[in-house]
């Protein structure tokens, strides 16, 4: 533990952004956002207005009728002003310049103090600007940039690093951007820094192991799957009727674990049936990445098709868990604590089929480590989405219901010298997980919609233990989305989502498109 | 008398004949000129059936306050066995839901494919199939409107007669053809008007299931983009009881340029969404 600590503390209070400068930056990309009278309401492209406008006009004699609604882009929009109208026509500008984006204010509140980490607010402010080009009919690019800023130690430094092995955000990143070339015969190369999500689970998926996931912030990562794409390239193709893809990652990406100082990273994690208590830092302090050698370099292969009403695609993973696992070197009197990434291969397997208003789902792997570390692993999932949109109320638009039902099991013996531990994903792995979401649009006409959700994960494997969220998402208007809510953690410390019993939380998030 | 009876009969005869022929002559006259809401509607299916079709559209949605919002999609159709479609409609604004692809593959039993393509989440999942009295993306066109029509489904009564915008119509009755139909649509009837010189809709009438008038649909500024084929460049529909209404301009349009059932996919759908 001595260990973990020096290094902790060789961060000190000059490693990590100033609060106050952090929280200024994120507040002001939130107040850059919100919508005002003016620069709320959504407006219509003048461009296309005045043609609409035309347009009717036009239509009017050939139809006999007038044009009386003429509507046109100033009705319902008053007249913006000042800073609003500024921020609203450098979006216009942007666009025409091919440019979009979206800015994002977060704010979290914990109920409860942890010992790793006293603070009890944490705000973050994160800015997207991508840009989209057809090069020819055959070529294209996209670039997609990220600037960020928070006041929970998340994010540190401009300079980033391929692979991306650091322990914190950047504060300015390149996000997924590649180059995609369309060949002959239903084919596609796409080269760059790619994002992938195979697999159908809602909350995890077994065969969804490429791109790594961002777990400074466990909880929110459900909603932002993934942080950063990959070095990669990715050749898909139509092969008949079948749907091929297959990706070469040059280089292996970790997934970012919780910060040493970190109220999702406990004091210790214990291990059921190991008898061992594993710091908890130990994933941040002390972690092996596979170097950038040929051996490590890292292959998938995809197969899609939809037979009759079901999807069915055959999958197979060669290359490095993105999660480590715990190496335990006795040595002496005393342990050492290694985390290391298991290389795996891993074929798949997955479908999904729709029955009257049910979607049935299904998805399996089977994880076999092939190096120092060779147990070997079937993870799966069979889940069912209820959906109905033809709801007997005018203010219920959609109801939605979910369920998944996780499952592991180690197929070979597994290795004492290893232990599964801080590992963000155990808690789904064998678990249900699921959600009943509302949505409602009081306004029929303009698809403001409303939703509220109640979304949580059961833990089987230890005693009672979960996680629930309830949230609240408006739109208020288009290209603007609030969303607020509570998580809430219960179990006994030693269980997977007990350990985070103090991080009771109320957030709030608002993002406005451009 | 024999002399003077006889042509007497001759003229009876051809007469008679000359009648019978007439008859015949103008009873098959009659049956041309009034073809039954069924055959009406197949030909109608024949003459502006293309094998492949994409256009761009912008939408005007207009309350009945007079506010508005755009919506901009794309949209791929193809035509495939048994005159069962594939339909990829991507949208491109606003920009909330921009590179959203959502594919639907036509089915026989009215139990169509539905996929989603999600571009935050980079995925696409299988959906049950929109309730057809739903709204598409809060316009005034519900789902079922967007679909070709499905012949098998209904039932067609040819109603009479009468004239749009001085061309002569004919109207045709449609009406659910089971009972599965029935509770399904959001309609208790729809009103056909079809062109007779180029059996083209140009205008609908939907009543809900209380059989008051709900929407009106109007096909205006038609072309003729290619042989028998005819479309509309602007579109209204007009909800009388919410008193909101959407306008489409077809923005660009193309047909049968050979696009293959490949691009008909759920990966593809994620494809064209990157």
């Amino acid at each position: 533990m001595g260990e973990y600590r020096g290094r902790q503390g060789c961060g000190g209070g000059r490693r990590f952004p100033r609060g106050g400068r952090a929280f200024l930056a994120a507040a002001l990309i939130g107040a850059a956002m919100l919508p005002s009278a003016a620069g709320g309401q959504d407006a219509p492209n003048p461009g296309l207005a005045d043609t609409t406008t035309e347009e009717r006009a036009q239509a009017a004699p050939a139809t006999g009728e007038q044009p009386r609604d003429a509507p046109s882009s100033e009705v319902g929009r008053p007249p913006a002003s000042g800073f609003w109208a500024g921020m609203s026509q450098t979006a216009v500008q942007l666009r025409d310049l091919g440019l979009k984006g979206d800015m994002t204010y977060k704010n979290f509140s914990f109920f409860k103090d942890t010992p790793n980490d006293p603070r009890n607010f944490g705000n973050e402010g994160i800015f997207h600007l991508q840009w989209d080009r057809e090069l020819t009919e055959w070529a294209s690019f996209s670039i997609k940039g990220e600037a960020r800023q928070d006041d929970r130690r998340f994010t540190r430094g401009v300079r980033t690093r391929v692979p991306d092995n650091l322990l914190h955000r950047r504060m300015v990143d390149l996000m997924e951007s590649y180059l995609k070339l369309t060949l002959p015969g239903d084919t596609q190369l796409t080269m760059g820094k790619l994002i992938y999500t195979w697999g159908k689970g809602e909350f995890y998926s077994p065969t969804d192991n490429m791109s790594p996931y961002d777990y400074l912030d466990v909880i929110d990562r459900l909603k932002e799957p993934v942080y950063s794409g990959e070095l990669s390239k990715t050749f898909e193709t139509s092969t008949g009727p079948v749907d091929l893809s297959v990706i070469f990652i040059p280089f292996f990406t970790p997934a970012r674990d919780p910060l040493a100082q970190s109220r999702w990273t406990p004091a210790t994690t214990f291990i059921p049936g190991v008898g061992d208590s594993v710091p908890g830092d130990v994933n941040a302090q002390r972690r092996v990445t596979p170097g950038r050698e040929a051996k490590n370099m890292q292959y998938a292969v995809r197969a899609r098709k939809t037979i009759g009403k079901v999807d069915v695609s055959v999958s197979y993973f060669y290359g490095f868990e993105y999660l480590p696992v715990v190496q335990k070197n006795p040595t002496g009197s005393t342990t050492t604590f290694v985390p290391v990434y298991r290389h795996m291969q891993a074929p798949g397997i997955d479908f999904e089929t729709t029955v009257d208003k049910f979607v049935i789902k299904g998805e399996a792997a089977w994880k076999f480590g092939d190096r120092e570390l060779k147990d070997s692993r079937f993870q799966g999932l069979i889940g069912v989405r209820y959906t109905r949109d033809d709801i007997w109320t005018q203010w219920l638009k959609k109801l939605t219901v979910d369920f998944e039902h996780n499952r592991q099991e180690f197929i070979s013996s597994k290795n004492p010298q290893f232990i599964v531990s801080g590992s963000f994903l155990n808690g789904f792995r064998n678990s249900g997980s699921g959600g009943i979401e509302f949505e409602f649009n009081p306004d029929q006409t303009f698809n403001r919609e409303t939703k509220f959700r109640v979304a949580g994960s059961v833990d089987w494997s230890q005693s009672a233990n979960y996680w629930l969220q309830y949230q609240l998402t408006v739109k208020p208007v288009e290209d603007y989305t609030l969303e607020t809510g509570f998580d809430v953690f219960a179990g006994e410390q030693t269980t997977f989502w007990g350990e985070w019993r103090n991080n009771d939380r109320f957030y709030f998030k608002m993002t406005r498109l451009f | 008398m024999h002399t003077h009876d006889r042509p007497c009969f001759t003229g009876k005869l051809v007469f008679f004949l000359a009648g019978l022929l007439y008859l015949g002559f103008a009873g098959s006259m009659a049956w041309a000129q009034t073809p039954t809401g069924l055959e009406i509607m197949k030909k109608q299916r024949d003459l502006q059936r293309a094998k492949d079709e994409e256009e761009t559209q912008q939408m005007t949605l207009v309350n009945k306050n007079g506010e508005t919002k755009q919506r901009k999609l794309a949209r791929a159709t193809i035509t495939g066995s048994e005159d069962l479609s594939k339909i990829l409609i991507r949208f491109k604004a606003p920009r909330d839901v921009e590179n959203t692809g959502l594919l639907t593959w036509e089915a026989k039993d009215g139990n169509d494919d539905q996929w989603l393509y999600l571009p935050e989440m980079k995925k696409t999942m299988r959906i049950a199939s929109s309730g057809k009295k739903n709204r598409f993306m809060g316009t005034d066109f519900a789902y079922e409107d967007l679909r070709p029509e499905n012949l098998s489904l209904h039932t067609y009564n040819l109603a009479g007669s009468e004239a749009v915008d001085g061309q002569d119509c004919f109207v045709i009755d449609a009406l659910p053809g089971n009972d599965k139909e029935a509770d399904e649509s959001g309609y208790s009837k729809r009103k056909l008007w079809i062109r007779k010189d180029i059996s083209y809709t140009v205008k609908r009438e939907f009543y809900d299931k209380k059989n008051q008038l709900e929407k009106v649909q109007t096909d205006r500024k038609l072309v003729n983009v290619k042989g028998s084929i005819w479309r509309a460049d602007e579109i209204e529909m007009r909800d009388m009881q919410a008193g909101s209404k959407t306008l489409v301009v077809i923005e660009t349009r193309a047909q049968d340029k050979g696009l293959k059932e490949s691009l008909f996919t759920a990966a593809a759908l994620e494809r064209g969404g990157r």
